[in-house]
């Protein structure tokens, strides 16, 4: 499930997760130029969301804010061109951010 | 944070000050935002574009330099002011960014670039202190940051490679911790000096960001 991806210490409470060092099919959130994009996006319970790295640096997604994490997935993209995905099984609102630049926020609404 | 800063001995804030004053280019581009705006009076946008880079990142570093001696002096009224518009230059170098790359970028810009001038506060503690821990900390945080920001104006702009924009940015971090260095050390002749080497030091980042942009976006700063 998981390749190339090293350091990877996702945790997943609400579902489940994938990383891989090729950009998917389903890159359901672009990480450019330090933003998240697009953000807030609204989705189905049961959706496969996928983060892919456009930037040449690394970036994580990590679930909750830096000021209250919320341990369901803290991922390290390595690069550009590198994915995680992390299917949302339960309705809610679920917030995330980058833990190298804390200011890159983003949250997924499931319906 | 700002409490931090204040510690130790003296230097040349004023003169620095002054020199900033001094610094501003009389043709700003209309394009350039908040206060770096005035009447263009260069030949074209691309021009205006290069002088209000330049303007705007010497500024930073005049700004920085008053800062850091003003804090090390222990002056805090004075530390307040540079540190205020230091962050106001911060504010515009934002907008200069948006105004090329549109309000997001702008807005993911700005805590990007307050982020290295919070490790050059961890960095001037760390001297007024004599925490060489604390100073080894922010160099090593200093040159992660131009990783960062290399590979920021390189998503941005494909004319712009990651490690030639970081290795410029190394050049910005070390030129300015020079500054500090000899501000700490009260030779205000040897930072005066490192001043200059940092502000002249600016331009290498400047211009080719702004020749960068201008071939990314040709048509918009085609040669009036």
């Amino acid at each position: 499930m998981i390749r190339s991806v090293p350091m990877l210490a996702a945790l997943f409470l609400a579902g489940s997760f994938s990383a891989t060092a090729a950009l998917g099919a389903d890159s359901d959130v672009a990480i450019k130029t330090f933003q998240f994009k697009p953000t807030p996006i609204e989705v189905k319970a049961g959706t496969r969301v996928t983060w892919a790295n456009a930037d040449d640096i690394t970036h994580t997604v990590t679930s909750g804010t830096p000021e209250n994490r919320d341990g369901q997935f803290n991922t390290p993209l390595p690069g550009k061109g590198t994915t995680f995905s992390f299917t949302f099984s339960r309705a809610g609102t679920y917030t995330y951010f980058c833990d190298r630049h804390q200011s890159m926020r983003g949250e997924i609404r499931v319906k | 944070m700002n409490k931090q800063w204040i510690r130790l001995a003296g230097g040349v804030a004023t003169v620095a000050l002054l020199a900033v004053g001094c610094s501003m280019s009389p043709s700003m581009t209309h394009a350039m935002p908040g206060s770096m705006a005035g009447t263009a009076t260069s030949a074209t946008k691309a021009a205006d574009l290069r002088t209000g880079l330049n303007a705007l990142l010497g500024e930073h570093v005049y700004l920085a330099s008053a800062a850091t001696n003003a804090a090390l002096g222990g002056r805090q009224a004075e530390f307040e002011a540079a540190a205020a518009a230091l962050d106001a230059n911060s504010v515009d170098i934002a907008k200069a960014i948006g105004s090329v790359y549109g309000a997001d970028a702008e807005k993911a810009f700005l805590p990007l670039w307050r982020r290295h001038i919070g490790f050059f506060v961890d960095y001037t503690v760390g001297v007024a202190t004599k925490d060489k821990s604390k100073q080894g900390k922010a160099v090593n945080d200093l040159v992660g940051y131009t990783e960062d920001f290399g590979a920021f104006l390189s998503s941005a702009n494909p004319n712009l490679p990651k490690t030639v924009v970081a290795d410029l940015v190394k050049t910005h971090v070390l030129t300015l911790k020079d500054v500090v260095d000899a501000q700490a050390a009260g030779d205000p002749v040897k930072a005066n000096k490192a001043l200059r080497t940092a502000y002249s030091h600016m331009h290498m980042i400047a211009d080719p960001l702004a020749e960068a942009i201008v071939k990314q976006f040709s048509s918009k700063y085609a040669a009036q």
